[in-house]
C-alpha cells in the first residue's frame, strides 16, 4: 500500500512537470509563429519611392516611410535595384561618362 | 494512510480535469485565432493586389503615345478605381481608398462603399507612395470585413 501511494504521488508530480514543459513549449511555438512584416510590401514601397524620385528627385516622402541612411538601424528593410541608362553619369574614376548605372533604393517604416 | 490515498486521488483527478479544460480552451482559442488570421490574410492579399493595380495601371497617368507612367496619379482616373473596386469587393466586405496630402491629416481624395467605419472585426491596409501634383503622396487602400 505504501509503495502504491508513493507511485501515485510520483506519477502525479511527473504529470505536473510534463504539463509545465508542454505549456512552455506551446508558448514558445505560438510566439515564433507571429507575423513579421511582409518583405514583398517593403520591396513594392522601395519600387514606389524609386518611381516617384524619377519624377521629382527632391520629393518629400510621406512620414510613414524612411529611406537610405535613415534605415541603417531599422529591423525590416526593403530594397530595389535598377539598371538605368544615363548620358550624364559618374563612373568609378569620378569622370562624367554615359552608360548603364545601377540605381539602388532602400526603404523602411518610419 | 487512507487520507493520504484520498488526497492523492483527488489531486490526480483535479489535475486531469484541469488539463482537459485547459486544452479544450486552448484549442478553441486556436481555432478562433486561425479563422481570424485566415480572414486577415485574404483581406491583406486583396488590399495589396488592388493597391498594386491602382498605382501601376488604373490610376496611372498616360503619355500621348499611351505609355503608362507608373505611380504618377491622374485624378480623372479616380472613377475607374471606384468602378473596379465596386466590381471586385462585394458586401459584406467593404473598402476605403484615401489619397493623403503632404501630411497624413490632409485628405485629397477619398472613395469607399461606406462600410469600413463600423461593425467590422477585421481590416487590412495597403499603403503606397505615389506622385501627385508635384509631390509624393500616400495612397492607402483599406479592405475590411
Amino acid at each position: 500500500m505504501r509503495k502504491g501511494v508513493f507511485f501515485t504521488m510520483d506519477a502525479t508530480f511527473a504529470l505536473y512537470i510534463s504539463l509545465l514543459v508542454m505549456s512552455t513549449l506551446m508558448i514558445v511555438l505560438e510566439t515564433s509563429t507571429n507575423y513579421s512584416n511582409d518583405p514583398t510590401v517593403l520591396m513594392r514601397l522601395a519600387q514606389d519611392v524609386y518611381e516617384v524620385k524619377s519624377y521629382d528627385p527632391a520629393a518629400r516622402l510621406p512620414t510613414f516611410i524612411k529611406t537610405d541612411a535613415d534605415c541603417n538601424l531599422a529591423e525590416d528593410i526593403g530594397s530595389v535595384q535598377k539598371f538605368t541608362y544615363s548620358d550624364i553619369g559618374v563612373d568609378d574614376s569620378w569622370t562624367t561618362k554615359a552608360g548603364a548605372y545601377v540605381a539602388f533604393q532602400k526603404v523602411c517604416y518610419g | 494512510m487512507k487520507g493520504q490515498l484520498f488526497t492523492t486521488d483527488v489531486l490526480a483527478s483535479v489535475l486531469i480535469v484541469t488539463i482537459i479544460i485547459a486544452f479544450t480552451t486552448w484549442e478553441l482559442e486556436q481555432v478562433y485565432n486561425r479563422a481570424s488570421d485566415i480572414q486577415f490574410e485574404k483581406l491583406n492579399s486583396l488590399a495589396t493586389d488592388i493597391a498594386q493595380m491602382a498605382v501601376k495601371n488604373i490610376l496611372a497617368n498616360r503619355t500621348m503615345n499611351g505609355t503608362i507612367l507608373a505611380n504618377s496619379i491622374n485624378e480623372s482616373r479616380w472613377d475607374l478605381l471606384t468602378a473596379k473596386m465596386d466590381a471586385l469587393i462585394i458586401p459584406p466586405v467593404a473598402y476605403e481608398a484615401v489619397l493623403n496630402g503632404p501630411t497624413v491629416d490632409t485628405t485629397l481624395s477619398e472613395i469607399g462603399n461606406g462600410g469600413c467605419s463600423y461593425a467590422k472585426t477585421n481590416a487590412a491596409v495597403a499603403r503606397r507612395v505615389v506622385y501627385y501634383y508635384g509631390g509624393a503622396r500616400e495612397l492607402s487602400i483599406k479592405v475590411c470585413a
